[in-house]
């Protein structure tokens, strides 16, 4: 009998209300991931990919017209409980996150230090001290030095700025941690450098990771299992060996093809065309107008993910013409 | 081939505020050369703080050096007055990183396009060339693309309106700032095609400024590497990132994933730290603090370029001399196994 998963998502959806209609931001998105591990979520701009970590956290913008779904931690159904029952049990304590460009967002007049402490203290039930002590341990687990919790944001540069957020998101051990673009502003060295740690941390602390990036490359450095997203819905879902060497759907393979290589002649491709528009969709599969292999029912009718290989799917019907 | 645009030891200063009331003094470039042939690509990378936008910026004599030489086709314009630029800005353009902030939203896209145009009073054929800039980078019907307004595209269509702003007066120069970074991964090779396309059939010359190694690689004939206000590598694109001779180019070819599902499996171990403040740059040579293998000679002595394979400059100290048979030390360990 295997134990339940970390986390296990089942038709998530979430929709916003906008001038020109409902968009279907996360549409029927469903996965699991199993503790230790960390799954990446790849895909384009606009393909839900923040929507979704946005509503794992139960942090909504005002204009959601619609949400849904399961959500299931160490199995434990969150759905039913009320947003204070989830800020007190899972939020930051279970389940923590580190936001996009979230490294603007520290607070300039507040050593970094009492910014880290803060979630443990709004939690209650911890002196000060107690949780100074334990920041002061997580910037180093994180390689700051440890006069790092004196400073100001502005005396940080990028990369320190986003180790203090991911020791901020650690403060109260949650088991689950959520990484949405945790590099894009970075330098490409230091992106390497935080990749190294949070392969480090992910190996010493057991941390199970949910790391979102459009960056598919970036995805390979720390991700078990790789989910393509492609306008709110799982194109491609898999262990990273299966996706990276022999991918399924179209989208990931010409997704994969326009990542530049160095040190071969063979040169970047591209995706022609831009997502849809997501107020009206396409009919069928909602990669059609951009596929190069369509046909006739991809454009009748939507694919649902089907069996691709050993825990591997992909929404195409050319999967079901393979052997 | 024959020479279109060089700078020659360009230094640029900035004072920036320090505190309430002092002022230090930054410097953005630091005794930076290139040049660059008609109808080449030379692609300029750095990160952060290099001075590659400020290299950018006094190419296209947006920025004048503080001390150094810039000169196009042939003629000095460093301290051209905005007058006399005029001519050299229509043969001289430039791409920039943002295409949201770079348009006008209050303009159409036929009016941005047209602008230069009409800055520079060519009144013939006006919307004729409009159009043929819109068709040149594949917005097309451009009639109808002409009467969008900005916001009703997307980034990479953005970008290319702001490329054919830049190419509809036919210039000789393109300089173009990180023309790809903001647009999505999956259609960048697509916009830097287009970019080589109107090279082939202009005959342009472009300085490819960018952070991404990778698409340098692709898309440029000569790269000059910049860390901290100066060029520490520079040749042939091929040669340099077949045969990177300066740790830092070293480490910034290790730093770019690949798509590789062992990579989860090893550590990156590129190099440690991140690139100093231009405002507080260490002595000697400005890598040394980060390099692994730096020794006694480089806090002290400023390495200067110099040619260590044919056509391959390097400003390192393990490489004193063109010693084209030396290698580098053995590398300390790096990418152990998790």
């Amino acid at each position: 009998m295997t134990s339940s998963p970390m986390l296990r998502v089942s038709d998530l959806r979430l929709s916003y209300s906008t001038a020109k209609g409902d968009l279907p931001a996360v549409d029927g998105v469903s996965f699991s991931i199993q503790a230790g591990e960390a799954l990446g979520l790849v895909g384009e701009s606009g393909a839900g990919k923040s929507s979704l970590a946005l509503a794992l956290m139960r942090v909504l913008p005002r204009n959601v017209a619609h949400h849904s779904g399961v959500v299931e931690l160490e199995g434990v159904d969150c759905t039913g409980m009320d947003d204070e029952t989830f800020r007190r049990q899972i939020r930051w304590s279970k389940m923590a996150m580190v936001f996009q460009g979230a490294m603007e967002s520290l607070n300039p007049v507040v050593r970094v230090g009492e910014q880290v402490i803060e979630p443990m203290l709004v939690q209650g039930h911890v002196a000060k001290k107690e949780a100074a002590r334990e920041a002061r341990r997580l910037l180093e687990v994180v390689r700051l030095p440890a006069e790092a919790y004196d400073r100001y944001p502005h005396e940080l540069s990028g990369g320190m700025k986003q180790r203090v957020l991911i020791a901020m998101a650690l403060i109260l051990k949650p088991r689950l941690l959520i990484l949405d673009e945790p590099t894009s502003a970075l330098d490409v060295t230091v992106q390497a450098q935080i990749m190294d740690q949070l392969k480090d941390l992910k190996k010493e602390m057991d941390l199970t990771i949910l790391f979102i990036t459009h960056d598919i490359a970036l995805a390979s450095d720390v991700c078990d299992t790789i989910g393509v997203m492609y306008a709110g819905k799982i194109a491609e879902l898999g262990p990273a060996e299966r996706v990276l060497r022999s991918p399924s759907h179209p989208y990931t393979r010409l997704l994969l093809a326009s990542v530049p290589r160095l040190h071969q002649e063979e040169q970047p491709g591209f995706i022609p065309g831009s997502p849809p528009d997501m107020v009206s969709l396409p009919l069928g599969c909602r990669f059609h107008p951009r596929c190069p292999f369509v046909f006739q029912r991809c454009i009748a009718e939507e694919p649902s993910l089907l069996a691709a290989g050993q825990n591997h799917q992909a929404r195409c019907w050319l999967v079901e013409q393979r052997p | 081939m024959s020479l279109l645009l060089a700078a020659e030891d360009v230094v640029v200063e900035f004072q920036a505020r320090k505190g309430l009331l002092g002022s230090v003094r930054v410097r953005a470039l630091d005794g930076a050369s290139i040049q660059l042939e008609k109808g080449e690509t030379l692609a300029i990378v750095g990160e952060s703080g290099s001075g590659k936008t400020t290299l950018a910026r006094v190419c296209l004599r947006l920025q004048e050096p503080t001390r150094g030489k810039v000169s196009f086709d042939g003629q000095d314009i460093t301290h051209w007055t905005a007058r006399r630029l005029q001519q050299f800005r229509r043969r001289a353009q430039g791409i920039f990183q943002d295409p949201f902030s770079s348009l006008d939203t209050n303009m159409t896209v036929g009016q941005i396009v047209e602008e230069p145009l009409v800055i520079h009073g060519l009144r013939d054929g006006r919307q004729d060339k409009v159009y043929k800039a819109l068709e040149d980078v594949k917005l097309t019907p451009p009639d109808e693309m002409a009467a969008k307004f900005p916001h009703m595209l997307s980034g990479g269509q953005r970008q290319r309106v702001a490329i054919a702003r830049a190419l509809v007066l036919q210039p000789e120069l393109v300089v173009a700032d990180e023309p790809v970074s903001m647009v999505d991964a999956s259609s960048r090779a697509e916009i830097l095609y287009l970019l080589r396309e109107l090279q082939e059939r202009h005959g342009t010359a472009f300085l490819y400024i960018t952070h991404d190694i990778a698409t340098a690689y692709h898309f440029s004939q000569r790269i000059a590497v910049m860390y901290l206000g100066r060029i520490v590598e520079t040749g042939g694109t091929r040669e340099v990132i077949g045969n990177p001779l300066h740790p830092y180019t070293q480490a910034l070819l290790k730093a770019v994933p690949e798509p590789d599902p062992d990579n989860r499996l090893r550590r990156r171990a590129v190099v440690d730290g991140e690139p100093p403040s231009p405002a507080h740059p260490p002595s000697g040579c400005h890598f040394h603090p980060r390099c692994p293998y730096a020794f006694e000679r480089c806090p002290v002595a400023d390495p200067q370029l110099q040619e260590v394979r044919p056509g391959h400059r390097v400003a390192c100290h393990l490489w004193p001399g063109a010693d084209a048979a030396a290698r580098l030390p053995e590398k300390p360990q790096t990418g152990q196994a998790l």
